[in-house]
């Protein structure tokens, strides 16, 4: 591969040895703001309901994501020289207040042992009847909010159609309807059954709050709940029953009083709000100014992000004798990432899995991408990792890529700049990579400097394939700066992206 | 008509039973429930359950000292133990003394509804010959 020309050479310079110690250190701290990421996901998985729970889970959540925020913190102070120092003392503060949430939510000694009612329907009667009645649907999808009601079937096709649902109806959707139109539904449908298995988190702490059984992912099993016929949903075993099962409406009639109300599931949802508001949206731009550990951590790894595009990509002597690849890439290699030819020093081969994926994306063509810019693209490569600068109109943006053989270790990170200065409507090149990557099924986070994306675990090739749409996105948003984003429709254009790949 | 299960549930966490009491009883087991070890202990020694199911790490009594009352009386019933993160190591003692399985919390009812199946099943099956 002579398109790789001159190769820098291997050996350990200073200036080299601080370009690994820094990339290792970004890739140690993305590992934590991964663990972070998923830590959040199964807390909101938890408060569902479909679990049993105790304290220690709680106690054990809230020191788990203290310590990854304190975690995070050292990596960003170790990456910027300590110009964070005092984001320590802020996550003390936070982890001290969520703390006193956990300790205040223990019972008072001698509290009253729990009081179970005796039930009106023997188990064996219930057990019973629940054997004779047809099942319309069980398992499949996930419980978005447990409880037990029936009534009859009303389907709305669209979502304007949810405000007639009935009162004392199971209203059956496609998917969730914004939040007006499901306030209006929850105060006439009894239970709500959604074929679509995506949950926007508001929709769920909406039926949590008004306490709706609501069953999310019937795929095909909505197919056999006709409207008008009478069903009864079991949203606490995520069975939908043909007809009215008296003994199970009954059973549940004394038992599922204060349900939702146990003191572990308060604590879990005290502690949540506390470490991840649901209004974090706006996070400020200083870390001494954030209120909550989520805004913290996220703007931790913008700012990490942001310092190590500034100590590479500024230093005009780290890359003068890097190799030099297709469209103005520039590679450093810090072992194994390339490979030369014994015969023939000048022949050089790219062994870097992640940047050989990084590469396929950015030069794949269509009506809304380009190649990049010349010079635009700068790398720091070994066999299974990648750190890529892309240079263009809207600034340096970040990808960040683990690929080997085990999916543990794989990851997939990247750093986009948001949009929404003068020339631009607000915020369109965000929300167009937000969208794509969402789609892409990243952890996604906005921040006032940028955009950023997450994925871990996927096994090698599936990671790959990722970081070649991902490359793609980045080529397309360099293309749109480009042409400007007046006019630009991300509702339009989100769906021909992801078009490609479907 | 065959006699159903008899099961009881001890976790000084009231969510505990609150959950499991109706998730087994809809599989029509007979549940009791117990916040109080000192309690659920006396009552073991009036009644003989086919599975009992309890957290390792309570205040007074842990979960290892029930499984061995509960061997004392009947070598026949089952003990599942159902522990937190802390406690893995306390559960594996357990199963060395003699419990049909652990659970590691949160986990979900229908978990435990299933290791109960399995351990209805080893209930049925006759002792092998020693």
């Amino acid at each position: 591969m002579r398109w790789l020309g001159r190769l820098i050479g291997r050996e350990r310079s200073p200036a080299l040895r601080l370009v690994r110690l820094r990339t290792t250190r970004f890739r140690q701290l993305l590992r934590r703001y991964g663990r972070f990421l998923d830590l959040e996901t199964d807390a909101a998985d938890k408060q569902a309901g479909d679990y049993v729970l105790d304290r220690g889970y709680v106690a054990t959540l809230v020191e788990t994501v203290f310590d990854l925020a304190e975690a995070v913190v050292f990596d960003l102070n170790v990456l910027t020289a300590g110009r964070h120092e005092a984001a320590h003392g802020v996550v003390e503060s936070l982890r001290k207040e969520v703390r006193r949430l956990v300790v205040a939510s223990r019972p008072e000694p001698g509290a009253a042992p729990l009081a179970l009612e005796t039930a009106a329907v023997p188990p064996d009667t219930l057990a019973a009847a629940l054997e004779r009645t047809r099942v319309l649907h069980r398992g499949s999808g996930e419980v978005a909010c447990r409880g037990v009601a029936a009534g009859p079937v009303f389907r709305a096709e669209a979502a304007p159609e949810v405000v007639a649902c009935p009162p004392g109806s199971v209203l059956v959707v496609d998917a969730l309807p914004p939040e007006e139109r499901l306030l209006e539904a929850a105060r006439h449908a009894v239970a709500i059954l959604v074929e679509g298995s995506r949950l926007a988190s508001d929709a769920g702490r909406l039926v949590r709050e008004f306490r709706l059984p609501t069953l999310v992912g019937l795929r095909d099993a909505a197919a056999r709940l006709t409207p008008g016929t009478v069903v009864t949903v079991d949203a606490d075993e995520n069975v939908v029953y043909e007809g009215r099962v008296h003994e199970l409406l009954e059973y549940y009639r004394l038992h599922r009083l204060g349900q939702g109300e146990e003191p572990e599931y308060v604590a879990l949802r005290q502690v949540r709000r506390a470490m991840f508001p649901l209004s974090s949206g706006d996070c400020p731009a200083r870390l001494e100014d954030c209120t909550a550990v989520r805004e913290l951590v996220y703007l931790a790894q913008e700012l990490a992000g942001e310092a190590l595009i500034d100590q590479l990509g500024e230093r005009r002597e780290l890359w003068a004798n890097a190799c030099a690849g297709p469209s103005g890439t520039r590679v450093l290699d810090l072992g194994e990432g390339l490979s030369r030819d014994e015969a023939d020093a000048e022949d050089v081969a790219l062994r870097s899995r992640p940047l050989r994926a990084l590469l396929r994306g950015l030069n794949l063509s269509d009506s809304t991408a380009a190649a990049p810019l010349p010079d635009s693209v700068l790398a720091v490569v070994t066999e299974e990792h990648a750190t890529v600068l892309l240079r263009g109109l809207a600034g340096c943006e970040l990808i960040d890529s683990f690929v080997g053989a085990s999916r543990d270790s794989n990851y997939l990170y990247c750093q986009f700049a948001p949009g929404g200065d003068l020339t631009e409507p607000p915020r369109l090149r965000g929300r167009f990579a937000g969208e794509v990557l969402t789609g892409l099924d990243f952890a996604v986070t906005h921040t006032p400097g940028a955009l950023s994306g997450w994925l871990g675990g996927l096994p090698q090739a599936e990671t790959e394939e990722r970081l070649e749409i991902v490359a793609h996105l980045a080529s397309a948003l360099h293309a749109v700066d480009a042409t400007g984003w007046h006019g630009f429709s991300p509702a339009e254009q989100v769906p021909r992206f992801m078009a490609q790949y479907t | 008509m065959e006699k159903a299960l008899q099961i009881m549930v001890l976790d000084d966490e009231p969510i505990v039973g609150k959950r499991l009491k109706p998730a087994l009883e809809k599989s029509g087991l007979e549940v009791e429930v117990f916040e109080n070890p000192a309690q659920a202990l006396r009552r073991l020694g009036e009644k003989e359950f086919d599975v009992v199911v309890t957290d390792v790490r309570m205040e007074d009594v842990n979960g290892i000292q029930v499984l061995e009352r509960v061997k004392e009386r009947s070598d026949r019933t089952k003990v599942i133990i159902i522990t937190g993160y802390a406690t893995i190591e306390m559960a594996r003692e357990a199963l060395v003394k003699g419990a049909f399985d652990f659970l590691a919390k949160p986990f979900k009812p229908n978990d435990l509804r299933a290791m109960v199946e399995r351990a209805a099943r080893s209930l049925e099956q006759p002792e092998p010959a020693s």
